[in-house]
């Protein structure tokens, strides 16, 4: 018992079970030992948790403002409202290029692209990942949400997404549809070169 | 290698025979019978260490990851796993379709197994974090065999649990072949349930689903074979001409399309430049013995 509770202390993961079953051996009941830790840290000002199939220790709620307050600058990296909304894009057409994400979040039609940084960003928080090229000239990276994505928002699935299911009946996550539609409206507008876009989505540039 | 002295398709024992072929008002009783007939084909094949099947196994592989995707209600098709497989470079994420895809190109490639290690380990590189259900089928599934035939065993594994995670639900399926392929005793699986099982997974195990499983279980078994047939048929052009390829590096290629769905611009042969590679396939594809799978014009995928 000691050595699972260690094991999960030392990690800065949730620790998966097969992990902690193979520390065991199989002649153990791992559950009924995670509930006798459980029980054992009862009184204590932290416990275990269940996450994304594995297991950590984590601060009990009540302690959070606490916490806050004696390291300010520990708080989690919060999202500027910009990458947040890029993030989103991505989750919702993965996977898509930084073209496709300019087009489908109204920008390119403003003949700006999405900051390479802000992607490198969202990366470097492993929120988001380079996934395979996109079969098009010059062979750009389509970006894909990680499954550390869905655990840091607490997303069983991709499927979870908020309201998917009414974007997708609103034909709004037909990526190849909404590109041709965005595209057309940019070549439309074209001509007229300085004339600003009847587009609802305001300017996303920073 | 000399692909000339090897067993052309012989065609002959892959003959489904007419009543295979059901309907989807199919009674229990021909379901059955037409399901069990058809994996005993199937079984036949797969025992069979024939040059093509790879290609076989790894093209059902591609539709088993498609009809995952569509239970994930994911917009990925065909087209978009083999994209993501073969146009990701190494050290990157193949995302949602290319994740899944690996996870049943796992189930035919390799000796099934049910050991916790090795499950966990493929469900972790897809991405799908082992969770207790999950845990619970495999301790299911390696409960010891009672003289079920292994198509049942796998329908009540599928029809006798529920997966908290929607996610997971691909792995059930995956572990459903597992068992069919553990209990039949072949080499590697055949992924055959994620295209069939819709109506048994997160369902009550009703007799109408059950029914309505066994019917679709018979028409993909009765689909992999007819896949398997066409499979063999363009092999044996394919290894007609494989003679006749001066190219350096053509029988590497020859291989590479025999055990593998597709092939593109990333299949490294040595002493092939990517220029080489290109015209070689353009060759296979003017002599008739692979495919183009894309439409496209550029990042072209090819396969029998």
């Amino acid at each position: 018992m000691a050595r699972v509770e260690a094991v999960i202390f030392a990690s800065d993961q949730p620790v998966p079970r097969d992990i902690l079953g193979r520390l065991v051996g199989s002649a153990c009941n791992l559950d009924l030992l995670l509930t006798e830790i459980e029980v054992e840290l009862a009184a204590r000002p932290y416990q275990l948790a269940r996450v994304a199939g594995g297991y950590t220790m984590r601060t009990r709620a009540e302690h959070g403002s606490a916490i806050r307050t004696a390291f300010p600058k520990h708080e989690a990296p919060a999202l500027t409202k910009l990458e947040a909304t890029v993030l989103m894009a991505i989750a919702y057409y993965q996977p898509v290029t930084r073209d496709q994400l300019g087009w489908i979040l109204g920008q390119r039609v403003e003949g700006r692209q999405i900051d390479r940084d802000l992607i490198g960003r969202l990366r470097r928080l492993r929120l988001i990942a380079n996934g395979p090229r996109s079969p098009e000239p010059g062979a750009p990276i389509l970006y894909v949400t990680t499954p550390e994505f869905l655990q840091r928002f607490d997303l069983e699935s991709l499927d979870a997404l908020p309201e998917r299911e009414k974007l997708e009946e609103a034909g709004l996550l037909d990526k190849a549809r909404l590109l041709a539609e965005r595209r057309a409206l940019a070549r439309e507008f074209e001509p007229m070169d300085s004339e600003q876009p009847d587009e609802e989505t305001e300017p996303l540039a920073t | 290698m000399d692909f000339t002295n090897l067993p052309s398709s012989s065609a002959s024992y892959l003959r489904t025979p007419g009543w295979v072929r059901g309907s989807p008002d199919d009674a229990v009783t021909d379901a059955t019978l037409r399901a069990g007939a058809a994996l005993a084909l199937v079984d036949q094949l797969v025992r069979q260490d024939t040059p093509w099947r790879g290609a076989w196994l790894d093209r059902l592989a591609v539709d088993a990851a498609a009809a995952s995707l569509r239970l994930l209600r994911r917009p990925e098709d065909v087209g978009g796993i083999r994209d993501a497989h073969h146009l990701c470079r190494p050290g990157d994420d193949p995302g949602p379709a290319g994740r899944i895809y690996a996870l049943w190109r796992r189930l035919a490639t390799r000796r099934p197994s049910l050991d916790q290690d090795d499950v966990a380990h493929a469900a972790g590189r897809s991405g799908i974090a082992w969770s207790d259900d999950l845990e619970a089928i495999r301790l299911f599934a390696l409960s010891p065999a009672d003289g079920a035939t292994p198509l049942a065993a796998g329908l009540e594994l599928i029809a006798s649990h529920q997966v908290e995670r929607l996610d997971t639900l691909p792995v059930l399926l995956w572990l459903a072949d597992t068992l069919v392929a553990r209990r039949a005793g072949w080499p590697v699986g055949v992924p055959l349930l994620a295209g069939t099982a819709g109506p048994l997974a997160g369902a009550d195990a009703t007799n109408e689903n059950r029914r309505q499983s066994l019917v679709a279980y018979a028409r993909a078994a009765r689909n992999a074979l007819d896949s398997a047939r066409a499979i063999a048929d363009q092999a044996a052009i394919l290894q007609g001409i494989a003679g006749k390829l001066r190219a350096k590096g053509a029988p590497a290629v020859v291989t590479a399309l025999l055990e593998q769905d597709a092939v593109g611009p990333g299949l490294r042969v040595r002493g092939l430049s990517d220029r080489g590679l290109r015209r070689l396939y353009e060759r296979l594809l003017g002599l008739g013995a692979i495919r183009e799978l894309t439409g496209r014009a550029t990042f072209r995928l090819y396969g029998l």
